[in-house]
């Protein structure tokens, strides 16, 4: 099946092809008239950034970093998307049910309790700072810049037009990249870094390819059998229907082959399904654990950090270098921080550009990359799940484009609020986002090993310990973490619909 | 590893009062195991021609591996996958036949006189089966029985060792003396079911023949009067233990022991995944979550160069259940209506293993079962609560890089099935995957049903758990 031609001037920015922003605003607006917000969305869609323009932009970073010019990337114009919830895309006419997405049309904040959520406290939706009934989002504007002022310009502009529309704000989330660890989330580790590829292609020219291609054509490590095809290494192609409508998705039983796209309408094409989770992170609690787990362990806290989320600090896979983390030349690079597999042996990779990837082996048993570590939980890769076949792995994933909040915890105030603004595309919040959170990370025995994701995973019964079981040096060794260290404080199920969505509404 | 005798499945007592039944049991394991172990024996023997030691091991005689053994478990989810990927949410609906007699029948064999002879089964082949209990006047659900109990060892438990039926070794000789306890199976039974039930109705009337009276080599398959394994109380009146044709003991060793065996489809590279390896070595069923799961989950510990067997006691288990899934009508903790019914205790190794469950809300309560919900929808079948219980078995390693096996070839290969794209199957390797298209019997039963009963539509099939038909 040929790869299918991308509608990149009708696909809004952020979903496929992803800002990668510096900062980024969430700017959640609650409608209080229907008619009214109907006029200003229409005038809302030629200022929306396309998927077209957000790989140019990525393009000449790439290109710039490249050359050691990174400095000269222009802040240029801030960047706009917008989403709607399943309640006012119902006021603007459309049936939200028609996107087969249980989750989206209940909502978030009536899905909290089934994610595991706190049903008191600050986790629970009451306390929530945004997202639930008291403060609800019907209209999420995603504004980003490499320049903080040019975003906050931006969304002042937007707030008080939306505003003379008749929307009414009811919350504006500030997310911006750490500037002290680029590309880490508060907890220290590179962020972000493994994503799938989507199959597709820009043009009908050949080779104009949506994701680029890295891997050298025939290389041996692009036709194993019973592994996915690879744009470049560690990096798997997925047809683009599980993240856009319209499309093809994945089979499920096969890792390339595909099947007939979701049935949803036309006026879901191009567009996807958003998961927005405000997640608070206790950057203190965590150190206090991961110390704590590593003297009960009689090892060094990086060394539990690393086995807990399955990478090293810098970003580099400990199934890839086991015996310490070898820094940011390996952690940034794209081509070397997700080469490996779980179960099989991956590589040697041969890149287009003559460069070899060193072979990585497998880690059966988890020595090196425990079963579950957070990575390997949300996504195992190779590895057996409870669904047996890994080709349905590929069915789960999901785009994240989340970016963090608050000062680091290193130079700003120690008990200010931080955290993550996660955001995450799909075509099915249930078999995806939601699959991953109830399935895998809350779960003590799936898809496979000994305990929850102890990082991001919550216990969701009445008792919130969770433990896992780790691998060290061949004996198994229990941890417990006795608190939760991300808290869910607001977010969304959203739908990101096509450019032409908002010119053509009636 | 070497142990000193195989325990029964969770450790669980029934045998403890019967004189020899635990050495009955263990003995029976034990040549099961070493049936395998010679089929791979050979095999290598065959192909390679030369004498090879297997990965795979009967822990009774162990394998003189001197390294701590690791354990591992491997999950696999209840519901069968292969009715989820060919009807979508509809097959909760279509596999959950129970309690009407509405169940599919296999052929276990012959009368004397060269009847064939039918015995209903449930159509859940993940080694997990449920019957479920409905409100007579609303439809409601009450109650969901879960068994994942083996028919090998009712079996043994009523006779000492296992009917012929579950047994391959053809030389295999008893030497216990162990004779079973027909009586305390029948109280366990009555207990289990809270029902008075004729001791008779549990066995056969008759024997039973492995073949027409034509063949010259048949034997007897069940005995008069041996236990009946899809008796009316294990299949249309209630569960006792599995009754799918594939959900046996017999069938996760054999299935341990063939994927131990490291293939190659190209003379170079090992399947990367479970369903490739599945298709490569022909063992169980490919779309399935089960046997796809076990095999790739000990091929890939072989893939170490070890030595890899099953730990005992050796047995299918339910390992967990998600309450998390589901909503009471007024909050209640789910997770408190979801009771371990056998065994009453754990062994405390670090395990979860349970053989049977009840899934119920206490009266008083003002609410049933039905009106529990899962993702906003009540609970209207057995197979959406199946669905959130993890199964699993676990594996042992030891010997770590010791042993080098070389590559034997693929005897099948994979297709994509045209019928359904979501199902792979195997196919023979000099044969084209566009000769496929023909469905299990489950599928065909499915099939039928499917058509006979549109949606909400009730269609009742007379069949008698024990049937006789012209052969």
């Amino acid at each position: 099946m040929d790869e299918e031609i991308l509608e990149i001037d009708d696909i809004q920015g952020n979903s496929i092809a992803g800002f990668n922003k510096q900062h980024m605003t969430l700017l959640s607006l609650r409608v209080q008239d229907a008619e009214r917000a109907r006029s200003w969305l229409r005038t809302l869609s030629p200022q929306l950034t396309t998927a077209r323009s957000a790989i140019g932009s990525k393009l000449m970073f790439r290109q710039l970093r490249a050359a050691g010019l990174r400095a000269l990337f222009p802040a240029g114009p801030a960047v706009l998307n917008a989403a709607v919830s399943a309640p006012f895309l119902r006021s603007l006419g459309f049936h939200p049910e028609r996107l087969s997405d249980e989750p989206f049309v209940a909502g978030l904040e009536a899905r909290s309790a089934s994610l595991g959520d706190p049903k008191a406290g600050p986790g629970a939706p009451a306390s929530w700072v945004i997202g639930n009934t008291q403060r609800p989002i019907d209209l999420l504007l995603i504004v980003g810049s490499e320049d903080a002022t040019a975003v906050s310009d931006r969304v002042s502009e937007l707030r008080r037009a939306a505003e003379a529309s008749g929307f009414q704000t009811t919350g504006i989330d500030e997310g911006s990249v750490r500037s002290d660890e680029r590309g880490h989330e508060h907890f220290g580790f590179n962020d972000g870094i493994s994503q799938p590829a989507i199959r597709g292609r820009n043009s009908a020219t050949p080779g104009d390819f949506f994701e680029p291609r890295t891997i050298a054509p025939n290389d041996p490590s692009n036709s194993e059998i019973g592994l996915p095809e690879f744009a470049s290494p560690g990096k798997p192609l997925i047809w683009p229907g599980q993240f856009l409508f319209g499309y093809r998705v994945q089979d499920g039983t096969t890792q390339r082959g595909s099947s007939s796209p979701i049935d949803a309408p036309s006026w879901a094409r191009n567009g996807s399904l958003i998961v927005y989770r405000r997640l608070r992170q206790d950057v203190g609690a965590f150190r206090i654990f991961l110390d704590k787990a590593a003297s009960q362990l009689g090892i060094p806290s990086s060394i539990v950090g690393s086995k807990l989320i399955g990478r090293w600090s810098s970003g580099a896979s400990p199934v890839m270098y086991p015996n310490g983390d070898p820094g940011s030349a390996i952690g940034n690079d794209s081509e070397q921080n997700n080469s490996f597999q779980y179960i099989n042996s991956y590589g040697p990779v041969t890149l287009k550009n003559g460069d070899v990837i060193p072979q990585s082996p497998g880690d059966v048993f988890g020595d090196r990359c425990p079963l579950v570590a957070h990575l390997r939980k949300v996504n195992p890769r190779d590895g057996l799940t409870e669904e047996a076949s890994s080709a349905r792995t590929l069915t789960h994933r999901i785009l994240r484009r989340g970016i963090p909040f608050g000062p680091s915890y290193e130079v700003g105030p120690r008990d200010a609020e931080r955290g993550l603004l996660f955001v995450a595309y799909q075509t099915s919040i249930a078999q995806q986002f939601e699959f991953l959170v109830t399935n895998w990370m809350n779960r003590e025995d799936r898809p496979a090993g000994d305990g929850f994701d102890l990082v991001v995973g919550q216990n969701p019964g009445a008792v919130r310990t969770r433990s896992a079981s780790i691998p060290i040096d061949g004996k198994i060794s229990p941890i417990i973490a006795l608190s939760d260290f991300i808290m869910p404080t607001g977010g969304a199920y959203l739908f990101s619909p096509s450019i032409s969505f908002f010119s053509n509404l009636p | 590893m070497k142990i000193s005798a195989f325990s029964p499945p969770a450790g669980i007592n029934d045998f403890d009062p019967i004189p020899n039944q635990r050495a009955a049991w263990s003995e029976f394991l034990g040549s099961t195991f070493d049936f395998e172990v010679q089929r791979s024996i050979d095999e290598y023997q065959q192909t390679l021609h030369k004498t090879v030691t297997p990965q795979f091991y009967n822990p009774l005689r162990g394998n003189g591996a001197t390294d701590a053994p690791v354990k591992q478990k491997q999950p696999w989810q209840g519901f069968p996958n292969v009715n989820l990927v060919k009807y979508g949410a509809l097959a909760y609906d279509l596999t959950d036949l129970t309690p009407t007699n509405r169940l599919p029948e296999a052929m276990i064999g012959f009368t004397e006189e060269g009847l064939e002879v039918s015995a209903p089964y449930r159509p859940q082949d993940e080694y997990l089966e449920w019957y479920v209990t409905r409100d007579e006047k609303s439809g409601k659900i009450l109650k969901i029985t879960f068994s994942c109990e083996a028919p090998e060892y009712w079996s043994a438990f009523a006779q000492g060792y296992p009917s012929r039926y579950y047994i391959e070794d053809s030389n295999f000789v008893p030497t216990t003396g162990a004779s079973g306890d027909l009586k305390a199976l029948h109280a366990v039974y009555e207990d289990l079911l809270n029902h008075k039930i004729p001791i008779e109705d549990l066995t056969f009337p008759e024997d039973i023949y492995s073949d027409p009276p034509s063949t010259k080599d048949r034997f007897i398959v069940f005995k008069k009067n041996d236990y009946n394994p899809y008796n009316v109380w294990n299949t249309t009146r209630g569960i006792i233990h599995l009754t799918q044709p594939a959900n046996t003991l017999g069938a996760e060793i054999n299935l341990a022991a063939r994927a131990s065996v490291r293939r190659t489809p190209d003379g170079k590279n090992e399947p990367a995944d479970s369903v490739h390896m599945i298709c490569c070595s022909g063992y169980g069923t490919a779309s399935r979550n089960s046997d796809p799961a076990i095999g790739f989950f000990v091929n890939s510990f072989a893939r170490s160069n070890s030595f890899v067997t099953l730990f005992d006691p050796v047995a299918l288990y339910m390992t967990s259940f998600n309450a998390a899934a589901f909503t009471a009508p007024n909050g209640d903790d789910v997770s408190q209506f979801f009771a371990v019914v056998r065994p009453k205790a754990q062994l405390n190794d670090g395990f979860n293993r349970w053989l049977r469950a009840e899934f119920s809300v206490p009266p008083g309560r003002g609410y049933v079962v039905g009106d529990i919900t899962k993702a906003n929808a009540p609970i209207s079948s057995g197979g959406v609560v199946a669905a959130e219980i993890t199964m699993m078995l676990v594996g042992v390693v030891d010997g770590k890089g010791s042993i080098h096996v070389d590559l034997l070839p693929c005897p099948l290969k994979g297709c994509k099935s045209k019928v359904n794209a979501g199902l792979f199957v195997q196919q023979e390797l000099d044969k084209p995957c566009s000769a496929l298209g023909n469905f299990t019997e489950l599928d065909a039963t499915l099939e039928r049903l499917i058509q006979a009963r549109p949606l909400g539509i009730s269609v009742r099939r007379k069949v008698r758990p024990y049937r006789r038909g012209l052969y």
